[in-house]
């Protein structure tokens, strides 16, 4: 198959290219993903109050789950129901009581649309819009708390194991025998004053996330906010740090600070506007955004598995877990909190790509 | 130096840095698990001390811990394998053919939708599974058909971001060694460049799989508990909960084991091969 | 200076060894053409040494890529022949290149794919074998992970199939010593990175001769290394090239360099080919340049008095003007000092055609309208 090539085609497809490269594509998909968790945050009150089904209400109205409007265009559930097991499983915790057993006979399934319930509802009546939005706000909760104390760590652990860089530690053992012979190679090559600042994010680093999460919110006896956000910003750190380090080692190479220090400028001057302000403004944004995006990640397993923040939406997919054993059709209860967890997770991602080519493109 | 000294110093040295590294990181979950809020259970709260003679004397690894962590090291690696192959052979031809319009869209399509968390990738994967292949993958304990193990290697091989990883990092090394240069020259001589090609490929892609190996364990854990796969990851977690603290401290011995013997590969093959480090 | 090369060829054969005739390389950017070569005519004799000289952009190299078939990016080779030994190893390119002008747009219609594979296999035979090719930057131009001696010993292999891999090796230390890279053993096992610009030139040299070839491609050979090593290199690869005959297509940008050992110079610019002559008579004064391109270059570099009215020849620097010239005019439009002083009929033609290569001498050829006979 034969292609063409042609000058100047203008159209506005071929913009595109143009917009993903300079990174206004990943932006703007981002932002715009930011704004309507935002925004749904923010409504998530106001909702459950005019509704009386948020999450955020924890008295139920024992209601059966009605079948919202999507449910009945788009799919025909006459059989079946889901839940009436029985089983304890993590996810009850949400629950307050269960006195749920009967889901209705089919017929009761069909009772007219509501508009009370415009995404459906979950097994225990509580509208699955009203948790995506209180979703939202833990979400964000979570996520500006947790990256604000990733960047802070990060920026103080980058910075230090950056700055006082690959003095070796030794070096102050100036007895001449020590330095001979295999001991004295040993010695040479071993750790610098910068990797020991280093010593705790490659701590962290060696973990595997969840596991690291779990040991740290047993800290704590209940889960609360604080927990969480506290857990999820340590596991953030190495990426910062390492980030962070690797900069000022590659500033370091440019001779630059050692010119700042020749002029007499104060360390802590130096610190702050040049490097932190000037050249690694760029990265933080980066890195906030990506960490911003695992933050979710964990947050949302973290739910998932039963130990996370109670509005969140790996919460909502916890308690639809026999769901999948037996779908019966009734899929919207999953399918919408994990739609909004996948699309925060790659609105976020995007929002880090797009920062990354705007800053190469501008530099 | 001569490069036999040389190695058996970077070995020393990285034999010393991983044995501190160890003793710090059990150290650091031990001062955790011991300031945990939960009751301890009768009889299990050693000290640190106590568990270190524990563990010299192999007191902790019964038939369980070697079973669990086989599992979880079946689990890792088959997911990794299929990261790779799905993830190397984008990121590769999509550096070459960069104006495909068909193949940045499957790139672009792939990056995002293994970002995905675990459990999500999980239930679709369960739900296909279901309706395409009516398997059951209710709770057997710890027989697997292997149909089931494929659709848990394919759930931790495709999210958390492993392919996405693999795939950028394979894409750009693709285009740096393209341009490289010698890539050029061994074509103008008439000799296969896919070997040379595949040798420049290797260290970067080490260091990057060894990078995410971390991410494939915590990825390990969800899959695990969605699963019911007893596996290490499941049972830190259970253990964590439950305040159990000589496994989570042998847990967390073994996973840090590992990760720093994977670590230790990548470099061990890098400074092989690799000028820099030499 | 490098002491004159007698002219040793032997035109026993009449027809070239090498021939370009009317290549066109494009390569498509930000939706508009990047005409590297657009319509290059040269071709050179069996055991001699033909000098190709531009500036940076004029092409040459892209040139040099395209007789072995390295350009890679799109669209690529779109036109033209390229004739070695008698054989077009573009064969086939009208089958699957189109270009179709539309007044001033010119549109092109290639099946990539399948130009690639065709072209693939027609180059098998030659690149490597029969046609090899030097680089400018030695030490990139080798893989930094496999020893010098191990690419060495792969070139010998792949040239020579069957061969056993110690005969190979042997053959390596063999070449090895003939560069005069002594001793041997200790270059066999060095890498790229712990070589010289020098001695790495002197592998990569070593490399091109291995298979014995017909015709080696020296892309700015000299250009990375000090002036010490650049006669040492030259020298070495002239005293090789008399004993095991070969010929030479010698890429610079350094007319003063070339001045001193090549037999036939070709003056590139812009894509096309300016002109072309004998550079021993231009040597001993019997012959001029004609194109004010090329009387540019030899003033310049002969410190002469420039051409009256003239700026600074700054190509790069008037990239926009000279990509709104019509790809048809002839290339040097926008800096020919003569333009003004022709007449209608003739200042018009120089405004709308390429000129054609017109001979003047036995091997002395310009591309000007001023010398074209009138038709």
């Amino acid at each position: 198959m034969p292609r063409v090539f042609r000058i100047g085609q203008k159209g506005l497809l071929s913009r595109i290219p143009a917009l993903t490269r300079k990174g206004i594509l990943g932006i703007s998909f981002g932002t715009l993903v930011v704004l309507l968790i935002v925004v749904g945050a923010l409504y998530s009150k106001p909702y459950a109050k005019k509704f009386g089904r948020g999450h955020l209400h924890l008295e139920h109205k024992y209601e059966r789950p009605h079948i919202g409007i999507f449910e009945k265009v788009f799919c025909h559930t006459n059989d079946q129901s889901d839940d009436s097991s029985e089983s304890r499983s993590a996810g009850d915790e949400y629950e307050e009581d269960d006195i749920y057993q009967e889901e209705g006979n089919p017929e009761s399934r069909e009772d007219s649309a509501s508009m009370l319930y415009p995404l459906g509802a979950d097994k225990n009546g509580r509208g699955i819009l009203a948790g995506l939005l209180a979703g939202c706000w833990t979400v964000l909760q979570c996520g500006v708390l947790s990256v604000g104390l990733t960047l802070l760590l990060g920026t103080t652990f980058g910075v230090l194991s950056g700055y006082l860089g690959r003095a070796p530690i030794l070096a102050f053992l100036k007895k001449g025998r020590l330095m001979e012979g295999k001991v004295g190679a040993i010695a040479s090559s071993s750790v610098s004053l910068g990797e020991l600042a280093n010593l705790l994010p490659t701590l962290v680093n060696i973990f595997p996330r969840l596991v690291l999460v779990i040991i740290i919110l047993t800290l704590w006896k209940e889960i609360e906010i604080w927990s969480v956000v506290i857990a999820i910003g340590i596991i953030n750190v190495p990426k910062v740090s390492y980030a962070i380090k690797d900069k000022i080692e590659h500033l370091k190479n440019q001779e630059f600070i050692e010119a700042a220090r020749e002029l007499g400028v104060p360390h802590r001057r130096i610190i702050l506007k040049h490097i932190l302000w000037y050249s690694c403004k760029p990265i933080i944004l980066v890195q906030m955004a990506y960490i911003f995006a695992e933050v979710v990640l964990v947050e949302s397993s973290l739910s998932y598995l039963g130990y996370g923040l109670p509005h969140s939406w790996g919460g909502m997919i916890a308690l639809e877990r026999d769901l999948i054993l037996h779908p019966g059709g009734v899929y919207w209860p999953f399918v919408f909190p994990a739609a909004a967890i996948v699309i925060a997770i790659i609105a976020f991602n995007a929002l880090g790509d797009g920062l990354s080519r705007w800053f190469q493109t501008r530099s | 130096m001569t490069v036999k000294n040389s190695l058996s110093v970077f070995l020393l040295r990285n034999i010393i840095i991983g044995l501190v590294i160890i003793f710090l990181a059990t150290l650091m979950v031990s001062t955790l698990m011991h300031s945990a809020s939960h009751q301890p259970r009768e009889g299990e709260q050693m000290s640190y001390f106590e568990w270190v003679q524990g563990l010299l004397a192999l007191d902790f690894f019964d038939g369980q811990f070697f079973v669990k962590t086989y599992r979880t090291l079946i689990l890792t690696f088959g997911s990794l394998i299929v990261s790779l192959l799905l993830a190397l052979p984008l990121g590769i031809v999509s550096a070459r053919k960069r104006d495909s319009k068909p193949l940045r869209f499957l790139t672009g399509l792939a990056d995002l939708v293994c970002s995905t968390p675990v459990f999500v990738t999980a239930y679709l994967f369960i739900l296909v599974g279901i309706k395409l292949f009516e398997q059951s993958f209710a709770v057997v304990g710890s027989e697997r058909s292997s149909f089931a193990l494929l659709v848990m290697f394919l759930t931790l091989g495709l999210s958390n971001g492993t392919v996405s990883e693999i795939m950028r990092h394979a894409r750009e090394e693709t285009v740096r060694i393209s341009e490289q240069g010698y890539i050029t020259a061994v074509v103008a001589r008439g000799v296969n460049y896919k070997r040379h090609f595949a040798k420049s490929l290797l260290i970067p892609l080490l260091n990057i799989v060894s990078s995410r190996m971390v991410y494939l364990l915590s990825g390990a854990v969800v899959v695990e508990h969605v699963f019911t796969w007893e596996g290490i990851g499941k049972w830190s977690w259970d253990s964590a909960l439950a305040g159990d603290y000589p496994v989570v401290m042998s847990i967390t011995f073994i996973m840090v084991l590992f990760v720093l013997l994977v670590r230790f590969g990548n470099s061990l093959v890098a400074s092989h091969v690799d000028l820099r480090r030499r | 200076m490098v002491p004159d090369q007698k002219l040793n060829h032997n035109t026993t054969i009449d027809r070239p060894l090498l021939s370009v005739e009317g290549l066109k390389t494009y390569f498509f950017l930000q939706n508009d053409f990047i005409r590297a070569v657009d319509g290059a005519t040269l071709w050179m004799n069996q055991g001699e040494i033909l000098a190709l000289v531009g500036e940076t952009g004029s092409g040459k190299t892209i040139t040099a890529h395209s007789i072995l078939g390295l350009v890679n990016s799109a669209p690529g080779i779109v036109h033209g022949k390229i004739l070695f030994e008698g054989r077009n190893l573009l064969e086939g390119l009208d089958r699957f290149c189109r270009i179709e002008n539309h007044g001033e747009t010119e549109i092109v219609r290639k099946d990539l794919k399948g130009w690639d594979k065709n072209h693939q296999r027609r180059l098998d035979s030659v690149r490597g074998r029969k046609i090899t090719m030097i680089f400018q930057e030695p030490v990139s131009s080798l893989d930094p992970y496999y020893t010098v001696g191990e690419q060495l010993s792969e070139t010998i292999l792949s040239t020579r199939p069957g061969e056993s891999r110690s005969n190979a090796r042997d053959s390596a230390h063999e070449w090895l010593k003939e560069l005069y890279l002594e001793p041997p053993t200790y270059y066999f096992d060095k890498y790229a990175w712990q070589l010289s610009g020098g001695e790495c030139q002197r592998v990569m040299i070593a490399m091109a001769l291995a298979p014995r070839p017909e015709l080696v491609i020296a892309d700015e050979p000299t250009t990375a290394l000090d002036a010490s090593t650049q006669t040492e290199i030259i020298r070495l690869l002239l005293e090789l090239r008399a004993k095991y005959k070969l010929s030479i297509l010698f890429i610079s940008h350094d007319i003063n360099l070339v001045l001193g050992f090549t037999h036939k110079m070709v003056v590139m610019f812009n894509g096309r080919v300016m002109e072309r002559f004998p550079v021993e008579s231009l040597r001993n004064g019997s012959c001029e340049a004609l194109h004010p391109y090329a009387r540019k270059l030899i003033s310049i570099d002969e410190r002469e008095k420039p051409l009256e009215g003239d700026d600074d020849l700054n190509l790069a620097g008037r990239k926009e003007e000279t990509q709104t010239v019509s790809s048809r005019a002839c290339k040097y439009l926008l800096f020919c000092p003569y333009v003004s002083e022709l007449t209608e009929d003739l200042s018009n033609r120089c405004k709308s055609s390429p000129p054609p290569q017109v001979q003047i001498e036995k091997d002395h050829w310009v591309s000007c309208w001023r010398f074209a006979r009138k038709a």
